[in-house]
């Protein structure tokens, strides 16, 4: 499965923080973006595009294009844990403090037991199917999800109603795709998914 | 006044917008159409696209990149771009920071900020296809205020499909990706 796969690690200390975020509601700060990189964009059609400020401001300050401090406010912010499985918990525990209208109008907070299903399904993938810790999603819809992003694949699932989950993968090498829906989130899990990016990547 | 004109004005701030793009059989031949009074004219798949990202949730701080989930309204009110013909991009830029400023939400609500921009290509959105049919119209919903205003709108539907087309303009839109 290429680079999908990784060794298991964390695992009880994961699954505990699970538990004891998604019941307790805790927030996490978000970090610094860092660096901005070159004020120069290509575009997807191979142009390149100017960003030079022509007040001559340096653009490589945040503030100084938006008027915005890259370090604001945020809230509720992802977390900035180094290791995958738990900043992926940590996000979705974030996702816990959205409230409707948090990507704009007619954007929904997540119901908080697809969260609670969301966290799980990231566990059992990555502690029963060993494979790598997927980064956490969500929707305007509030619909909470898991990614995988690699060089050869990208693969999501959402959660919508709890108790079961969709799945998508698809190959970036031939374009080879496949799709699940209402997949039961329980014992089988973890294979299903191993299938399905395998299958996606045979 | 034209079909897509009249469509666009009738449901322009609609969130289901999108679906109800979805059941017509003229989207992609609307795209020669008209769709503002304001339009400039049609766009053409020779333009770029500036796509200003505005919410830290769809930013995954570990990677430096969007999420998926940013994706979201081109399935639903239509993703809003500037075509850089008509706006540079400091210039997007700076009209939705100014946009942000003015239209500050309550503390209790996530607090948006200028993550960064995309800039597609028409032609690349526009080639991509799903089960052989195209995945995207682009439709000139200038703005009185805007008239780089553009819209990406996917004309495929079903859950498959959006999967889909959303992971390969998620791609497109990371490849071009700026972090601010």
């Amino acid at each position: 499965m290429n680079n999908i796969s990784l060794q298991v690690r964390g695992t009880a200390t994961a699954s505990l923080l699970a538990v004891m975020a998604l019941s307790g509601g805790q927030a996490y700060a978000l970090g610094s973006s860092g660096e901005a990189r070159p004020p120069v964009a290509r575009s997807s059609s191979g142009r390149n595009v100017s960003i030079v400020r022509r007040d001559g401001i340096s653009g490589t300050d945040p503030s100084a294009v938006t008027g915005f401090k890259s370090d604001a406010t945020v809230s509720p912010l992802p977390s900035v844990s180094d290791d995958p499985l738990q900043r992926a918990l940590g996000t979705i525990v974030g996702y816990a403090n959205l409230t409707d209208g948090w990507d704009g109008p007619g954007s929904s907070k997540p119901r908080g037991d697809n969260l609670r299903a969301v966290a799980g399904l990231l566990i059992i993938a990555h502690v029963h199917g060993a494979l790598t810790a997927p980064s956490a999603m969500i929707t305007s819809s509030g619909t909470p999800g898991l990614y995988w992003d690699t060089e050869d694949c990208y693969a999501d699932i959402e959660v919508e109603d709890a108790v079961s989950f969709s799945i998508f993968a698809r190959s970036k090498r031939n374009g080879k795709e496949v799709f699940l829906e209402d997949v039961p989130i329980g014992a089988d899990a973890a294979n299903v998914i191993r299938n399905v990016l395998q299958e996606a990547m045979a | 006044m034209n079909a897509c004109r009249e469509f666009f004005d009738k449901f322009g701030d609609e969130g289901e917008k999108v679906k109800l793009l979805q059941r017509l059989e003229d989207a992609v031949a609307w795209e020669d159409l008209s769709a503002s009074e304001y339009s400039p004219g049609p766009v053409a798949s020779d333009e770029d696209l500036t796509r200003v990202w505005v919410n830290p949730v769809h930013y995954n701080e570990a990677t430096r990149q969007l999420t998926p989930g940013a994706i979201i309204d081109a399935n639903s009110h239509g993703m809003s771009c500037d075509r850089t013909r008509f706006r540079d991009v400091q210039d997007s830029l700076a009209a939705r920071a100014e946009q942000l400023q003015r239209s500050m939400p309550n503390p209790a609500m996530v607090a948006k900020r200028v993550c960064g921009f995309s800039l597609f290509g028409v032609g690349a959105v526009r080639s991509i296809q799903f089960e052989a049919r195209r995945a995207f119209g682009i439709y000139d919903t200038a703005l009185s205020f805007n008239a780089s205003h553009s819209e990406v709108c996917a004309i495929v539907a079903g859950k498959h499909a959006w999967r889909s087309v959303r992971s390969q303009l998620f791609e497109l839109a990371k490849a071009s990706f700026v972090e601010r």
